[in-house]
């Protein structure tokens, strides 16, 4: 079940990607582009520097995460075992850690503005809208940042629960489907949140 | 004329019609038919000799009763009309059965010949593996001979040999019938050592009367000439002679010269244990009174509670994926994982049958069930440093008269070896095909084939016994070991001898097979050595005896396998031989299990690591649902600004 269910979402997923790129692509450079610029002593900051590291490093550990847990499932049909796991494992632990730091680093800046409630706003009859901020994606930017966060728990937890000797085999394999779909919207979401920031990123 | 012809057609139809209608008339009512009850039905019946003759207080000379005749007088089924014809067609006798599905590899009957340096697996059944007796030169009667001791009779016991002189001896032996006796009579006097006796005396015909309790024979058939006939007088003109002679109780007829049988449907346990008994020469658990039994049984259960049958007699034997093998419709629901784990997806739950804890497996991971069977972390002896030696009641007699007692008696199997399970033979629509393995490790005993053969056509197979044993005599000694029965001590160059001497009087090159390796004179007369898919070991699966969950694999942590140094996968298995220079070697468990051993190494080592894992983990998560609470914290905190109109 879950292999199918999981080889739809990436499909969907990256078909929408393609056709967000192919359609909105020029609209949302010229969004990007009107952003304000980050000093450029900032961008040289040593911390600067680390968080870029940071990232660097996630991304590459997401992406030997992904595909350690997903090409045995999807492609080979079986559950994930051998070396796929040591380095799944390796990788997926190397990961949390920096989503622990990147959490840390980028909360503040990925706090949500009024300007995403248009809703609120007009029923509160509060301030004028800023809708281009509205437009620029970054709600969804945002949103997929907390989202990660949030996922995040649940898809470790799931793991560590299960290495303790709490939970019999049905709670296991409960945990074990927490942990296969808690990855799979991560996944996904991570994927639209980086595709989204190298917008950001090539504008700065 | 043409009236005479009308009376021949009347009178031929007559003859054809009377003897079938008598026959209906005379037909019973079907016994075997059960009417539900649970109660014990009475066996007070008379014992009818071969040829259905009643056996008498007064009878001389005494007969020996048949089984077939005595319990087919009411054991009639209405298919078959008798119940034997049906019976001989269960599991204990039907290996030599061509269209039978061998089911899953199973333990085999071990031919062994101290002083030819053999040891060989053997059986009807298609297990790979394993040869057919026939390929070693053994006819059934002289299969009978080695192994009738622990059989319940049938089977190759009551296929006529095509040898003259064996044909002329089974008048003389007679038939060694299925003796139901062996496993349904509950008298404590029942004695399957007495059966053994019998067996090893080829009375076969009085076998059964001379195991059951209420008579005593004497005798040897196998001493008697070829014309000897049973049923005449006895004039006997060699003193020495003592022709087979039953004595039974007197008072055990009744007026009626009935018999009372305590027979019984639900078989003791004693009486499978007869030739199903294990043994684990731990030293320690090696005597009876020190080693426990299986769990289920001291819990209460009996054999047959989970190995059943109907009256055909296709026991299960209680692996997964059974019923792809079986016709018996609980195949494949006898199983660990039937009674033991609960399946939410059946409306009728199995699981908890007659009381079994249902299993809850706290803190395993599941892929442990995809990788393993039941029986690796419940069954068998505990793992160790290197593999023990076991025994078993068919391979080493045990139970029978004047057996060797010895730890080092033939043959050696070697136990608990931890493999991937091998492929079950199973039928689909009336045709044998191979259900491939399940991939799953489980716990083996293991036995390493040593025979003298000949290697044709890229094909080793064993030299008959006899054309080994004179040429071996001359060159091996096995008089040091006589006593253990311990392999003799066989030097390389004993082996040369004895090649080079075969060479001349069989086909092909000759060969010696011995722990793993291929023994073979290259084309300069001198002898090679190399592994060999022949020499390698036959593995059958442990089932018994199960520990409790307590005493499981696994209770102490995952280190219980998953140690750098664990038993489970790094246990030295014995490589046994009789070859003096190739002893003391060892294989790792793991060249067993289809698994790289580097990975195992190294998933071994991050289990050290396990424990940081778990910590930084939770401290992460930790971190990210502070980071969350604090922000969702924030979030509520401008929500009720907004919503108190100070924002």
């Amino acid at each position: 079940m879950f292999r199918i269910v999981s080889t739809v979402a990436f499909l969907i997923g990256f078909a929408g990607i393609a056709l967000h790129w192919l359609f909105f692509r020029s609209k949302l450079k010229a969004l990007y582009a009107k952003r304000r610029q980050q000093p450029p002593q900032q961008k040289l900051s040593p911390l600067y520097r680390l968080r870029k590291a940071i990232y660097i490093l996630a991304l590459l550990c997401f992406a030997a995460s992904v595909v350690t847990g997903f090409f045995p499932l999807l492609i080979l049909a079986e559950s994930i075992f051998g070396y796929w796991s040591m380095v799944h494992i390796t990788a997926a632990i190397v990961f949390a850690c920096c989503l622990a730091a990147l959490a840390a680093f980028n909360a503040e800046l990925y706090r949500f503005d009024k300007n995403y409630c248009p809703w609120l706003k007009k029923l509160l009859k509060r301030g004028d809208l800023d809708e281009e901020v509205g437009e620029r994606s970054e709600f969804v930017l945002k949103a997929s940042f907390w989202l990660i966060i949030l996922l995040a728990v649940p898809l470790i937890m799931s793991m560590v629960l299960s290495m303790f000797a709490f939970f019999g085999t049905v709670i296991q394999e409960f945990l074990a489907e927490t942990h296969r779909y808690c990855a799979l919207l991560l996944s996904l979401i991570l994927i639209i949140h980086s595709y989204l920031l190298s917008f950001v990123k090539k504008n700065e | 004329m043409r009236n005479a012809l009308h009376i021949t057609f009347v009178l031929i139809l007559t003859a054809v019609v009377l003897p079938a209608k008598a026959d209906s008339v005379d037909n019973k009512t079907p016994s075997d038919e059960s009417d539900g009850s649970r109660a014990n039905f009475v066996h007070l019946i008379p014992l009818l000799d071969e040829d259905g003759k009643k056996n008498t207080a007064d009878g001389e000379p005494a007969m020996p009763f048949s089984i077939r005749q005595t319990c087919s007088d009411c054991h009639i089924n209405d298919e078959v009309y008798h119940s034997y014809d049906k019976i001989r067609r269960g599991w204990h006798f039907n290996a030599v059965e061509p269209n039978v599905p061998p089911g899953r590899i199973g333990q085999p009957w071990i031919f062994v010949d101290a002083p030819t340096a053999t040891q060989l697996p053997l059986s009807y059944r298609q297990w790979p593996g394993v040869f057919r007796p026939d390929e070693v030169g053994l006819t059934t009667w002289q299969f009978v001979q080695l192994f009738g001791r622990q059989m319940p009779g049938g089977g190759p016991a009551e296929i006529d040999s095509d040898d003259f002189e064996e044909v002329m001896r089974g008048f003389v032996s007679g038939k060694l019938e299925i003796n139901c006796l062996s496993c349904h009579n509950a008298d404590p006097g029942q004695s399957q050592a007495e059966y053994a006796l019998q067996v090893a005396r080829q009375n076969y015909r009085w076998a059964a009367t001379g195991a059951c309790e209420f008579a005593m024979v004497t005798g040897l058939a196998a001493k008697m000439s070829d014309t000897y006939d049973y049923k005449m007088p006895e004039v006997l003109d060699n003193p020495e002679l003592r022709p087979p002679t039953v004595h039974y109780r007197k008072s055990i007829f009744d007026s009626k010269n009935q018999v009372l049988f305590d027979i019984v449907r639900k078989v003791p346990n004693e009486r499978c244990y007869f030739c199903h008994s294990n043994v684990d020469m731990t030293g320690r658990e090696a005597h009876k009174w020190s080693a426990d039994e299986d769990v289920h049984l001291a819990a209460g259960l009996n054999c047959v509670d989970c190995h059943r049958n109907g009256v055909d007699h296709n026991i299960t034997r209680g692996y997964e994926r059974e019923d792809c093998a079986s016709t018996n419709p609980l195949a494949g629901k006898l199983s660990c994982k039937a009674c033991h784990i609960r399946d939410e997806s059946l409306s009728v739950p199995t699981a908890g049958r007659l009381g079994a804890p249902v299993a809850k497996h706290k803190g395993m991971p599941t892929v442990h069930f995809d990788k393993l069977s039941c029986t690796a972390c419940h069954s068998g002896p505990w793992p160790a440093e290197t593999t023990i030696r076991g025994k078993t009641s068919r391979a080493h007699a045990l139970g029978t008269l004047n057996v060797n007692k010895s730890d080092e008696v033939l043959p050696h199997i070697i136990e608990p070896v931890f493999a991937e399970q091998q492929s079950i033979g199973a039928a689909y629509k009336g045709k044998l095909l191979v259900l491939s393995s399940d991939g799953k490790i489980a716990p083996h005993k293991l036995a390493w084939p040593a025979f003298w053969g000949r290697l044709k056509e890229q094909k080793i197979t064993p030299i008959d016994i006899e054309i080994v044993r004179p040429i071996a005599a001359k060159i091996i000694s096995s008089e040091k070991n006589r006593r253990t029965g311990d392999w003799p001590d066989l030097t390389e160059q004993q082996i040369e001898q004895v090649l080079s001497l075969l060479s001349t009087q069989t086909e092909g090159q000759p060969v010696y097979i011995a722990g793993g390796k291929l023994f073979q004179l290259n084309s300069s007369g001198k002898l090679s050595v190399e592994e060999h898919n022949a020499a390698k070991p036959y593995l059958w699966p442990i089932a018994h005896n199960v520990r409790p969950a307590a005493q499981s694999l696994g209770i102490n942590g995952c280190q219980d396998c998953h140690s750098i140094d664990g038993a489970f996968s790094f246990g030295m298995v014995e490589v046994d031989t009789p070859v003096v220079s190739e002893r003391g070697s060892y294989k790792k468990m793991v060249e067993f299990q289809d698994v790289n051993a580097t990975y195992m190494k190294l998933f071994a080592v991050s289990f050290i690591f396990r424990p940081w894992l778990k910590t930084v983990a939770i401290v992460v998560s930790m971190i990210l649902g502070v980071i969350l609470l604090l922000y969702a914290l924030k979030a509520l905190a401008r929500i009720t600004k907004i919503l108190a109109g100070e924002d």
